[in-house]
């Protein structure tokens, strides 16, 4: 291949070096923001740019360096990548405009952004990466990063978040790691795509290495990914950072394990594993419980923010399910519902910080009658709610809608229940606050919308939530083909 | 006596791993922050361990090329975790700044404590 093009490792090269300048310049703030956000934008052409790359010429292979595998890096730029990169990217960008132009929660502004650009940068080279540990680099920058800009606020409550999620990071990146190390200890390779060649011959003989590894891969990214019984850091870590890191962490972070465990199985274990291990049957129940229990523990929750972060363990329950489920449009439901839910989630908690900051309240009880004082706000998060609930327009209704389609292909009329029930669930704990906030008694305080700046990102992103749902056939495309990856 | 010869042949990823179990089992049942820090790190190193041992070959030369050497050890294993412990180290630098502060506000490194000192302070 002659003509080879870099976009795929640009993304990530700007991004990195992006961070190192950015922290380089809290002298000169506004250079700094400029170059943020800047960064943040020539990574959603880039990404733009890959994706279209990908649906014209298929599956791109690039080497790093030029050293052919299995010696070299390489990226595989396939469908689920080039989907999962722009996602990362458009989210991102709506969210570092609002780091930039949003209420301050952080003294070392340029440090945080610094940080921001490299949990950025690490998720795209998780989801472009085919080289295992490369992807294992890529999985402790993120965590890292992520666990930093929790601390960034600088309150008692936050670090002691923040260290706990890094206690239970460490051990997740630990057995990674062991995974790793017995996956290449019988096939002798790191590159995905010979791992997958090395072991359709050696699997059979070391069936011990196999169950091991992928026992130690589930677990490990099991609880960067919150599943169910592993959810414990989720709550306190989300709750308490900044709001553009909670939109960050739970629209975006929690969603690249899961990516980045899907492309581990189908680049390199291959699909056969899930007839040989129960993975299925485990996604299965420990989705359901999770799907049940996120939405019960947030109907109990006072605080805003604690409430949408146990939301977050319901939702990433779907996407678990939908791989689960296994047919075709349940991996669809699933891959859309991580493109809606990274939108409704940052804008659930980005217009839940606006709220926080504008009214000075952060429970839920004490938000009644502030829809009248600040309308725009409410309205995006009032679109928000009815996304993750799943009224039909939105974006949360079209993966619901595939999740339980797939459900019923599947022959599993129970998921297709469970999906309704926790439709209801969700109802129960949104509708609440929106109409406490547009009918309930009046509130004493001065509280007002805030400046353009501030909401622009709300806009965005409602805007984005209603679109999906009314034109959900634009992401069709490479959602199906990402599918067709699962199931050939 | 095939057991006993077994072990012996295997005894790095033997030892590796009860490394990596004693680590484990740190993190997760020690309250004591800084013995948490303590027990990551010992599961780190068993998991280098474990790595380098893999590529580890009896008999075998540094791998560079001299004439008459036919046997070398694996290379791969030991640049890789040449990685892994910049990772590591980065871990526990961040992990005890964190420690460090988490002392400054609350004056305990008792993880029960600090939980009963926040639910008082925040109801």
């Amino acid at each position: 291949m002659v003509n080879i093009t870099h976009t795929p490792v640009l993304i990530v090269v700007l991004l990195l070096s992006g961070a190192f300048v950015v922290a380089l310049l809290s002298k000169y703030l506004q250079v700094g923001r400029f170059i943020f956000l800047l960064t943040a934008a020539m990574v959603l052409l880039l990404s733009t740019r890959l994706t279209f790359m990908v649906l014209e010429y298929g599956t791109i292979h690039y080497t790093l360096g030029g050293w052919a595998p299995p010696f070299g890096i390489e990226i595989v730029v396939d469908a689920f990548a080039a989907f999962s990169s722009l996602v990362i990217a458009g989210v991102s960008a709506v969210i570092f405009w609002f780091a930039v132009f949003g209420p301050r929660e952080v003294n070392n502004e340029t440090g945080y952004y610094s940080l921001l650009l490299l949990l950025t940068a690490a998720m795209h080279g998780m989801v472009l990466t085919g080289d295992l540990f490369n992807l294992f680099v890529f999985v402790e920058i993120s965590s890292l990063a992520a666990i930093a800009i929790i601390a960034v606020k600088g309150t008692g409550e936050s670090i002691e978040a923040s260290f706990r999620y890094l206690v239970l990071s460490a051990l997740g990146s630990g057995v990674v790691l062991f995974s790793i190390a017995l996956i290449f200890m019988i096939s002798g390779h790191l590159n995905m795509s010979y791992i997958h060649d090395a072991l359709v011959i050696t699997a059979g003989q070391y069936p011990l290495n196999i169950v091991l590894a992928v026992g130690f891969m589930l677990v490990g990214f099991a609880v960067k990914a919150a599943l169910f019984p592993l959810h414990v850091w989720l709550p306190d870590a989300h709750s308490n950072a900044p709001t553009a890191s909670s939109a960050l962490l739970s629209g975006l972070v929690v969603k690249v394990y899961i990516i980045a465990f899907m492309r581990i199985v189908y680049l390199a274990l291959g699909i056969p594993i899930f007839e040989i291990l129960p993975i299925r049957q485990i996604f299965l129940v420990l989705a359901s419980i999770a799907i049940i229990m996120g939405s019960v523990f947030a109907m109990v929750q006072d605080n805003i923010k604690r409430m949408l972060a146990y939301s977050t363990i319901a939702q990433v329950g779907y996407i678990f399910l939908g791989v689960g489920l296994f047919n075709q449009r349940a991996v669809e439901g699933a891959v859309f519902h991580i493109l809606n839910h990274a939108i409704m989630k940052s804008l659930l908690f980005l217009s839940a910080g606006v709220i926080i900051h504008q009214s000075g309240h952060k429970k839920i009880s004490e938000l009644s009658g502030l829809g009248r004082r600040i309308p725009f706000t409410f309205a995006a998060f009032s679109i928000g709610a009815l996304s993750m609930v799943g009224i039909p327009g939105t974006a949360g209704f079209i993966s619901k809608l595939y999740l339980a389609l797939g459900a019923l292909d599947a022959g599993q009329t129970l998921f297709a229940i469970l999906i309704l029930i926790s439709s209801l669930l969700n109802a129960i704990y949104y509708f609440p606050i929106i109409i406490a906030a547009y009918f309930g008694k009046d509130s004493p305080l001065d509280a007002r919308d805030p400046a353009w700046a501030t909401q622009l990102p709300l806009v965005v992103l409602s805007l984005g939530v209603l679109f999906f749902g009314l034109f959900p056939s634009i992401a069709i495309p490479l959602v199906r083909q990402t599918a067709q990856l699962f199931i050939k | 006596m095939a057991i006993i010869e077994r072990l012996s042949v295997n005894v790095y990823y033997l030892v590796s791993v009860i490394l990596f179990v004693i680590g484990f089992h740190t993190m997760l049942t020690h309250n004591n922050l800084i013995k948490k820090i303590m027990g990551m790190n010992i599961m780190d190193t068993a998991l280098f361990l474990f790595f380098v041992s893999i590529g580890y070959i009896r008999g075998g030369q540094a791998p560079i090329l001299i004439n008459g050497v036919e046997k070398y050890v694996n290379p791969v294993p030991s640049a890789l975790i040449l990685t892994g412990i910049v990772i590591s180290v980065s871990f526990t630098a961040f992990a005890l700044a964190l420690v460090i502060m988490l002392y400054r506000y609350y004056g305990t490194l008792d993880a029960d404590k600090i939980i009963a000192l926040r639910g008082r302070r925040h109801g």
